[in-house]
């Protein structure tokens, strides 16, 4: 019998370093690992004695594709904390500057990261020459995604507007209604976008896991919602550290999490369509059916045929809070208050959570952040034990490209969790 | 491919053509990859300075990816934080004919600077129960470890002040990178001064520029994100800080934000 080991020493095309190891032997998996060797940078240590006003722009940096996520968590958890209710403008701007970037971090993998993998390039600027008009469509739909985070951010990547209790400047109407025009106008691009990656041959392998989100029963949502999941959790989001576990894991620098009485779950694109289908828009809805997607899907690969749906349904509901609001400067003070508070949203590649306990005085003492990825990596490697005994024939090569577009599939952020993804597959 | 092969000018997909294109390597350390990730932006001229290079090395943007070779300009993203991104420093430095900083975190260290000033322990006792299989050593910028030729700074390094550093290494030009403070580029955008008119702690009177003075433009002050500029007077501007009713240690938190391993604030930071 023939031994394999799949070695991926880096995965790329994706965000931060991984590695991942697979030893075959006799046609059994005797070792499977994904390393996540992005060096730590002790967040959750140094934002202990910093003050309050200071963690929304301290942990944007956490991530370079996600800022927005991790700025908007960490306000609402300091929010909680000091029992402030933001006002409905400022819940709104929120949505807007979320849905941007989660558009924007959709087309960036769909696109740059993963499209390369269904055609058979290595990156998308080698598919410049044959891909040219494709190519074209990306950059201009991310570069409308990016122009509404802008306005409404101050600046596409790391914002500097949000602040506890509103924002420190807030967009003129006549500057939304500009990148309104240009929403519309790319409707018809996300449309095509989905035809294009639905038509793209995916695996065919499936996995029923429990697929975790945030929900609202009024909209898709991406920023306030209560933790639910296809397996029944329905829970606030304060009770979150009662259900899901963060466990440490000797061979890699990101932690592992598994749900209470349970075990993996997985988080993103796939996880909020697969829970909350019911509430995108009309034309998502036929677009899905169009190309014959059924939701739930339990194949980790559709993750970016679900990135695709919801970018349709983002960029409409976009225009629509447009039309809805004319911001207006608000009072935004922030009365400091000893507390705890905890928040979660959908961050691009899913479920974020952000703690913190601050004193009287503002002052972080405790400082608690679980991103997407860490959310995932259990799952990634439940779906790979059960993947690669389904194509073990494969010749080394293959197998390994194989393992590494699974975990593509997932949009990591291995940054983020710790951050590239190498596979590496040795049959014995 | 053939010459622009019609590739139109305002979609910034320009494919430049030339005998034999430079090569390019863009390297990551510890970062939150923000710079890498303004770069698959592809934007406009900078997309275009980017086609003129054969880029050899980008492991976020492509998957062939080639080890320990020549390149003639290495951008380096993050700092060090364990050894042996010491000696993978080390090699690119040997292997580069321009050697340059993609941002703040390799520059000056910035954020990760932080675990800098508190004892190791204790700061990573709080993100890891168990510490034996974490390896971690301070925070240190890239220029403290090998010869760097261009300092880049930014969080993230902007569209503009990249393109002028790809286009200049190009041609073989040095590039232009402003040694002023944000406070040059406030005034020319005609805001009014926050610090003066309404006492807010802004750091641009000691923020290197290039951001066009984003922060005070969007109604708050700047937090240095940009880190310190060039001779710049900190305990000045500490001084009007308290002026203004800022507490000692609300000022050491604002020049410590930021500022990472850089030596320009110490009168105002150094605690010893």
């Amino acid at each position: 019998m023939p031994e394999k080991k799949i070695n991926i020493e880096y995965i790329a095309r994706v965000e931060g370093e991984s590695t991942l190891d697979v030893h075959i032997s006799k046609n059994e998996i005797t070792d499977l690992k994904l390393k996540v060797w992005e060096p730590p940078r002790f967040f959750e240590g140094f934002l202990v004695g910093r003050k309050y006003d200071e963690i929304s722009d301290m942990v944007m940096r956490i991530c370079g594709i996600c800022p927005v996520s991790h700025s908007t968590t960490a306000i609402r958890a300091l929010e909680n904390a000091m029992q402030i209710t933001p006002s409905a403008q400022t819940k709104k701007l929120r949505r807007l500057l979320s849905y941007s970037q989660v558009m924007s971090s959709d087309i960036l993998h769909i696109y740059m990261l993963a499209a390369p993998d269904f055609l058979g390039y290595e990156s998308v600027l080698a598919m410049v020459p044959k891909h040219l008009d494709l190519v074209k469509k990306a950059i201009k739909m991310k570069m409308v995604a990016n122009e509404l985070t802008e306005i409404v951010g101050g600046r596409a990547a790391n914002p500097v507007t949000p602040k506890i209790n509103g924002f420190y400047q807030v967009p003129s109407k006549e500057r939304l209604n500009s990148v309104k025009k240009h929403l519309e106008a790319m409707q018809q691009d996300t449309v095509d976008t989905l035809k294009v990656v639905a038509s793209l041959p995916i695996p065919e392998f499936e996995r029923k896991t429990e697929y975790v989100c945030i929900r609202n029963p009024e909209e898709y949502t991406i920023n306030e919602g209560r933790l639910v999941s296809t397996e029944g959790l329905d829970i606030l989001e304060e009770e979150y550290r009662n259900h899901i576990i963060e466990n440490q894991i000797s061979y890699s620098n990101a932690k592992q999490c598994r749900i209470k009485g349970r075990g993996d779950f997985m988080v993103g694109a796939l996880a909020r369509v697969n829970n909350n289908y019911d509430l995108l828009s009309d034309k998502a809805k036929e677009a899905a059916e169009e190309n014959h997607l059924k939701f739930p899907v339990y194949n980790p690969f559709a993750n970016t045929a679900a990135q695709a749906l919801e970018v349709i349904h983002l960029t409409t509901r976009c225009t629509e809070i447009i039309d809805e609001i004319d911001p207006k400067p608000e009072d935004t003070t922030v009365n400091v208050k000893a507390g705890e508070g905890h928040a979660l949203t959908e961050a691009p590649r899913g479920l974020l959570y952000h703690g913190y306990k601050l004193n009287e005085k503002g002052i972080v003492e405790k400082a608690e952040i679980t991103t997407p990825t860490t959310h995932n990596v259990l799952s990634m490697e439940q779906d790979l034990y059960k993947m690669i005994p389904e194509i073990m024939d494969l010749p080394e090569g293959k197998l390994a490209l194989q393992c590494e577009e699974l975990i593509r599939a997932y949009d990591p952020c291995f940054s983020c969790s710790v951050h590239t993804i190498k596979a590496n597959v040795k049959k014995d | 491919m053939g010459r622009n092969q019609g590739y139109t000018r305002n979609s910034g997909l320009e494919v430049i053509e030339m005998a034999e294109k430079k090569k390019l390597g863009i390297f990551k350390l510890t970062s939150c990859a923000g710079c890498q990730m303004r770069l698959l932006y592809y934007q406009h001229r900078e997309l275009e300075a980017l086609t003129a290079y054969d880029i050899t090395y980008f492991k976020m943007g492509k998957r062939d990816n080639l080890e320990n070779i020549k390149v003639d300009v290495a951008l380096i993203e993050g700092c060090v934080t364990n050894s042996e991104q010491i000696d993978e420093l080390k090699r690119i430095r040997e292997n580069s004919t321009i050697l340059a900083t993609l941002g703040g975190c390799a520059t000056r260290s910035s954020l990760w600077g932080l675990k800098n000033n508190k004892p190791e322990k204790e700061i990573e006792e709080k993100a890891y129960k168990d510490l034996s299989t974490i390896h971690s050593i301070k925070a240190i910028p890239v220029n403290d470890v090998v010869k760097v030729d261009y300092l880049l700074p930014g969080c993230p390094v902007g569209e503009d002040e990249m393109t002028e550093f790809l286009q200049s290494a190009l041609v073989g030009r040095r590039p232009f990178i402003k040694p002023h403070s944000v406070c040059v580029e406030c005034k020319m955008k005609g805001n009014l001064c926050i610090l003066v008119a309404k006492k807010e702690p802004c750091m641009g009177p000691v923020t290197a520029a290039g951001c066009g003075a984003l922060c005070p433009t969007n109604g708050r002050p700047c937090y240095n994100c940009r880190g310190p500029m060039i001779a710049a007077n900190a305990p000045a501007l500490a001084k009007e800080f308290k002026k203004n009713g800022l507490s000692d240690e609300e000022i050491y938190l604002k020049f410590t934000a930021f500022s990472g391993l850089s030596k320009v604030y110490e009168e105002v930071t150094d605690r010893a």
